[in-house]
């Protein structure tokens, strides 16, 4: 949306964690840092706003950071907003732990080592307490013993008769077997917050059909689901949403 | 598109990706585009470093180039000038486009040239290009990878539209920018006009877009918005058309971490303004190899295999064929 134009009459639509681009379960280091790159990218003299914003525009989003900063950084305003504005922002331990590339993954992320600017760059921190709880999670699972769970005779009949394949019904057969995402994940390879959208039926938050596509599968065997049907029903949806 | 992905080795821990598998008969494949809008910025060299790698690792790749009037893709693959070009394709001679393959020195590797061309790629009637999109599905191949040359006309966006995996060149310049996103806006207008018939929205589109001033539609959510206070319904399924179109980005010839800033600060931008996601593949260091391969007329992976730069195509690469690793930066990171 083009914040910066329509500020002013335009107020109710603006959501602060789409403006810092964080998650709503966003911490304050998050935030700090997420407000100091987006200042420096809407900032005047940002190259990446060639030709689309005016100076006035930038001021106007740079004031935009700068409210949506001061609220979320104060956890009574922030706690209010998040009231005015229905927003949950309750911390899952599965979002802690998986679900927070920004935390995690930081540990993945290779920096370019240009010459002189070698000593300045920061070592990304990365959030030891989840990394350790990751790690020790990961090893649990990598033994990628599926979990032992209690059959039932309607359950079975009713995945022998699927037809939809839904994303509620793989959540539904997912917990009939016991099986936590971070388990799935770790069979299937496929990210926790993938997988997450794919039981949502997120497609807005998915990657392209093509790796959609890999997901369900790999996803529907794992369950011990009948994978050729489990895709085509699935993808027939998935293709319709955005065909409408 | 018909395309199956399947985990390689679904039961084996340390195989890490996902790659195209063949149904009983049935030939599947990812077609890749490299575009970006303006010339120079390294879009062939990103091509045929990507076929290049998916070769290596067994994948049966075609290349295509599609840059009519500048080719030079063969040259880059060390093949010398190719006497059958698309234009014997397009001008109908030929039926097939296996019919104008081309071997090249890398295993699994072959290419379609467009080298010599007296076709603009902007005259290609849409007929041909009709011909061509389906021919290009029938070729036998897991990866096609089209460089698509500089520019936004209907032809090039069609070609990107019609990719499995659209990639976006940037290089850290003012005037890359300002193509990237002509590119990106010119695509996503272009994706709304082909689904038009089927959104039953061209009457409107139309009408907005003519007072698009007086509207104030500067940008594909400005175009949205305007929808949505019409008409609630079309709203939300152009806002689907927007959420399926996720151009990747790649950010070339880059000389420090300020440059590599520059390709997250586009894709903000590019939500922020445009409303549309996008995915930072990575960066490409600024590297001398580069033309000293091309001198060579050898590619600069085989010339240069423990380079830097080409550590830096391996992340790219990596990204491109698993989605679960991403380029992350905190809190740009979806
Ligand atoms: N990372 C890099 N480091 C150094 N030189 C590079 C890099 N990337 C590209 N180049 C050089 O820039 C020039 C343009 O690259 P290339 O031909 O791949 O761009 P292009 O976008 O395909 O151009 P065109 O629009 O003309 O087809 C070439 O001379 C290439 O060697
Ligand atoms: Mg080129």
């Amino acid at each position: 949306m083009l914040w910066s134009v329509n500020v002013s009459n335009n107020k109710a639509g603006i959501n602060y964690y789409e403006i810092l681009e964080v998650s709503d379960n966003a911490t304050r280091k998050e935030i700090v840092e997420a407000y100091q790159r987006a200042k420096s990218v809407y900032s005047k003299d940002s190259m990446a706003l060639y030709s689309l914003y005016s100076d006035e525009d930038s001021t106007n989003m740079i004031n935009l950071i700068e409210e949506a900063y001061q609220v979320l950084i104060n956890p009574q305003r922030r706690e209010l907003y998040n009231r005015e504005h229905n927003i949950n922002s309750h911390r899952s331990v599965v979002n802690i732990i998986f679900d927070k590339p920004g935390e995690l993954g930081r540990s993945f992320v290779e920096t370019p080592n240009f010459g002189e600017q070698e000593n300045s760059y920061e070592d990304p921190k990365i959030n030891k307490a989840a990394f350790k709880a990751y790690v020790s999670v990961s090893k649990q699972e990598s033994a990628k013993k599926a979990p032992e769970y209690k059959s039932d005779d309607t359950m079975e009949s009713k995945i022998r008769s699927e037809e939809e394949f839904s994303g509620n019904f793989f959540t539904e057969v997912r917990k009939y077997k016991n099986m936590n995402l971070g388990y799935l994940s770790s069979v299937t390879k496929v990210a926790v917050y993938h997988l997450e959208a794919l039981e949502r039926e997120d497609y807005k938050t998915l990657p392209a059909r093509v790796y959609v596509r890999g997901f369900v599968k790999s996803y529907a065997q794992s369950l011990g689901l009948d994978r050729d049907k489990a895709v085509t029903a699935y993808m027939k949806r998935y293709d319709q949403a955005f065909k409408k | 598109m018909g395309v199956i992905f399947s985990k390689q080795g679904l039961n084996d821990a340390s195989s890490e990706y996902i790659q195209p598998v063949t149904k009983d008969g049935g030939k599947e494949r990812v077609i890749i585009s490299v575009g970006g809008g303006k010339g120079g910025v390294g879009k062939t060299l990103i091509a045929a470093n990507l076929g290049i790698m998916l070769a290596r690792e067994g994948r049966r790749v075609i290349l295509i180039d599609l840059d009519l009037g500048g080719a030079n893709l063969h040259t880059c693959l060390g093949v010398d000038l190719p006497k059958s070009t698309l234009s014997d394709f397009m001008q109908k001679d030929v039926t097939n486009l296996s019919d104008i393959l081309i071997e090249t020195p890398i295993n699994n590797l072959r290419l379609i040239s467009g080298a010599q061309d007296i076709l603009d790629i902007a005259n290609i009637k849409y007929m041909q290009k009709v011909r061509f999109i389906n021919k290009l599905k029938e070729l036998d191949a897991d990866y096609i990878i089209l460089d698509l040359g500089a520019g936004t006309s209907f032809n090039t966006l069609d070609f990107f539209l019609a990719s499995d995996i659209g990639i976006v060149t940037i290089v850290p310049e003012p005037t890359s920018i300002e193509n990237v996103y002509r590119f990106i806006k010119s695509a996503f207008y272009r994706k709304l006009k082909n689904a038009e018939s089927s959104l039953k929205i061209k009457k409107m589109v139309d009408d907005i877009m003519k007072n698009r001033i007086a509207n104030g539609i500067s940008t594909p959510s400005d175009l949205l918005k305007k929808i949505e206070e019409t008409e609630q319904d079309i709203g939300e399924a152009v806002r689907k058309e927007m959420a399926s179109f996720s151009p990747k980005l790649i950010i070339n010839m880059v000389r420090s971490q300020t440059d590599v800033e520059i390709g997250h600060a586009v894709s903000s931008v590019c939500r922020k303004y445009f409303g549309i996601e996008t995915e930072l593949l990575g960066y490409i260091e600024y590297d001398n190899l580069v033309w000293q391969s091309i001198r060579k007329k050898n590619p600069v992976i085989l010339e240069f295999p423990n380079s830097k730069l080409i550590s830096d195509f391996n992340r790219v690469y990596k990204r491109i064929i698993n989605p679960n690793i991403r380029f992350i930066d905190g809190a740009l990171e979806r």
